[in-house]
């Protein structure tokens, strides 16, 4: 089968339409994850903001939380609280970065992909056109093909 | 009128073998044959006196009427009276040849003038053919056939070399273009190729977002220690770097799989292009090699044509030489020409077998490097013009060249 210019396009076209459609899949599904994480990090954080005082408050009426006496349950209490919410929102950075970077590295695998795809179809035309110059060749032989 | 008792009747009966076997009857019966031939009675003239005789012819031989239309010939048997008179006058058996008469001296005259001249015939015949032999001549069109044969030879030969120089041509024009093609195809692909050497993870690190103490200030509003809030910080960024880390190492493993996959398909469409290249030189290699073997085919044939063709022509020449020799000796020649005698246009043959002379013209190509050369050794006295004359003179020794 000679070479086909058409063909060979439309297999690039969909090799690059395939990949914008994944690439944009992937990317809103990145977006979206990051706007959740961000969005649970700063409840998180706003619900932390808003416990503290309630915290403080509580060892307040306790007694242990004056002026004058600063108890060491107070203070393990706060520190406790400080070293969750932490915690916490370096675990929810951490996984957002993670998936950050997989987000990237996918994009970077299937851009790879796309180029080896690419280069599967370059390297078929490449070999076709070698076949039909061989059978050039040897319609220009004649008889002494 | 004396008859004899011989019992002679007109007609039929009067024939050759009823004739007297005596002398003395048979002088008589002469003119008994004689007198009936003439359609008159039967008369002996020996027997009657002379009166008797003119009587006999005054009453029958003169103004007498003569034969009647349609009256049967008696001696029709003999040839009329002519054939008669002949018979008897010495064409039968025990007669004399009668080879005294001026009539048989003329006819003897005139059988040597024919002998002679048939013998002249024949002689110039076989000088002819002797002369044919000698000058090759025999040969007939022999040497203007191989001439066509050699030109036809020239001709398929030259027809042949065209054939294999445009095959030739074709072959090489076709392996320039495709190798052009295997040029542009493998040359876009290795462009590409360059030009693609990406690597999506040269690039990709990991970085671990920093943890903070966001309550540092609202512990210390309080008196309380961020010591052990800090160390959670520190524990926390350890965690998410590790994390990091591990992600940044395996990208750097998939970026040297990827490097090297890019290099594998660089070097794959280089070998790609070699095997194509070479496939195309074998590929041409190969035609080139048919387009030889029908070229030393189509010249084996045509030398095997040509040699038949040359075989045809020297075994119909050679068969009119075996011919021509055997009607010469036939004839009492010999085939150096010595029997023969002047030759017919008056000039004698020359000395020498005429089959050695034939014999030299075949083999004069093999023997002289040009006709010049042949013609001055085995013609010395031939007086040399010009090369159409010389030519002309010898078509035979000149069709040797």
């Amino acid at each position: 089968m000679a070479f086909n210019p058409a063909e060979y396009a439309a297999k690039l076209q969909a090799l690059i339409s395939g990949f914008n459609t994944s690439s944009s899949r992937a990317l809103y599904d990145n977006q979206s994850m990051n706007q959740t994480a961000r969005r649970a990090m700063a409840d998180a954080n706003t619900e932390y903001d808003r416990q503290a005082p309630q915290l403080v408050a509580g060892y307040g009426r306790s007694g242990r939380n004056t002026a004058n006496v600063k108890s060491g349950a107070f203070s393990k209490a706060m520190q406790d609280f400080a070293k969750d919410r932490v915690d916490k929102t370096g675990q929810a950075q951490g996984a957002l970065d993670t998936g950050n970077a997989f987000y990237q590295s996918d994009l970077g695998e299937r851009q790879a992909q796309l180029k080896a795809d690419q280069g599967v179809i370059e390297q078929d035309k490449a070999r076709q056109i070698a076949d039909d110059a061989a059978e050039l060749m040897r319609y220009r032989a004649g008889a002494y093909a | 009128m004396s008859v004899d008792s011989y019992d002679w009747v007109n007609g039929a009966a009067a024939k050759q073998v009823n004739r007297p076997r005596t002398a003395d009857r048979y002088a008589r019966t002469q003119s008994l044959i004689t007198t009936a031939a003439a359609g008159q009675i039967p008369y002996n003239y020996e027997a009657g006196t002379k009166a008797e005789n003119d009587a006999y012819n005054r009453a029958n031989m003169y103004n007498q009427a003569g034969p009647k239309a349609g009256a049967v010939d008696p001696f029709a048997a003999y040839g009329g009276l002519a054939g008669l008179t002949k018979m008897l006058q010495g064409g039968g058996s025990g007669g004399g040849s009668g080879g005294d008469s001026a009539l048989d001296w003329a006819k003897f005259n005139a059988e040597q003038s024919a002998a002679k001249n048939a013998t002249d015939t024949q002689l110039r015949a076989l000088q002819g053919m002797q002369g044919l032999l000698a000058s090759g001549g025999y040969r007939g069109n022999a040497d203007t056939l191989l001439g066509l044969i050699n030109d036809q030879n020239t001709q398929g030969q030259a027809a042949i070399q065209g054939n294999y120089d445009t095959g030739m041509g074709n072959i090489n024009a076709g392996y320039d273009t495709a190798q052009g093609m295997v040029n542009t195809g493998y040359g876009n692909l290795n462009t590409y190729l360059n030009a693609n050497q990406i690597n999506p993870y040269a690039n990709l690190q990991q970085q671990s977002s920093p943890v903070n103490n966001a309550m540092a200030n609202y512990l210390s509003a309080y008196g309380v220690s961020n010591d052990p809030v800090n160390q959670q910080v520190q524990a926390s960024q350890m965690a998410n770097q590790q994390g990091a880390d591990s992600y940044n190492q395996l990208q750097q493993l998939m970026s040297a799989n990827q490097l090297s996959n890019n290099q594998s398909n660089l070097g794959l469409s280089q070998m790609a292009q070699n095997y194509a290249t070479t496939g195309l030189g074998s590929q041409r290699a190969a035609y080139q090699a048919n387009a030889e073997s029908s070229r030393a085919a189509a010249m084996r044939a045509l030398q095997q044509q040509i040699e038949d063709a040359r075989f045809g022509v020297e075994q119909d020449a050679g068969n009119a030489r075996t011919e021509l020799e055997k009607l010469i000796l036939g004839l009492g020649g010999s085939l150096d020409g010595t029997f023969a005698g002047p030759g017919v246009d008056g000039k004698t043959v020359a000395p020498g077998s005429a089959t050695a002379r034939a014999d030299d013209v075949d083999s004069a190509a093999d023997n002289y490097p040009n006709f010049k050369a042949a013609l001055a050794a085995m013609n010395p006295n031939y007086k040399f013009t010009t090369m159409a004359a010389a030519k002309k003179k010898f078509p035979a020794l000149a069709g040797k060249f």
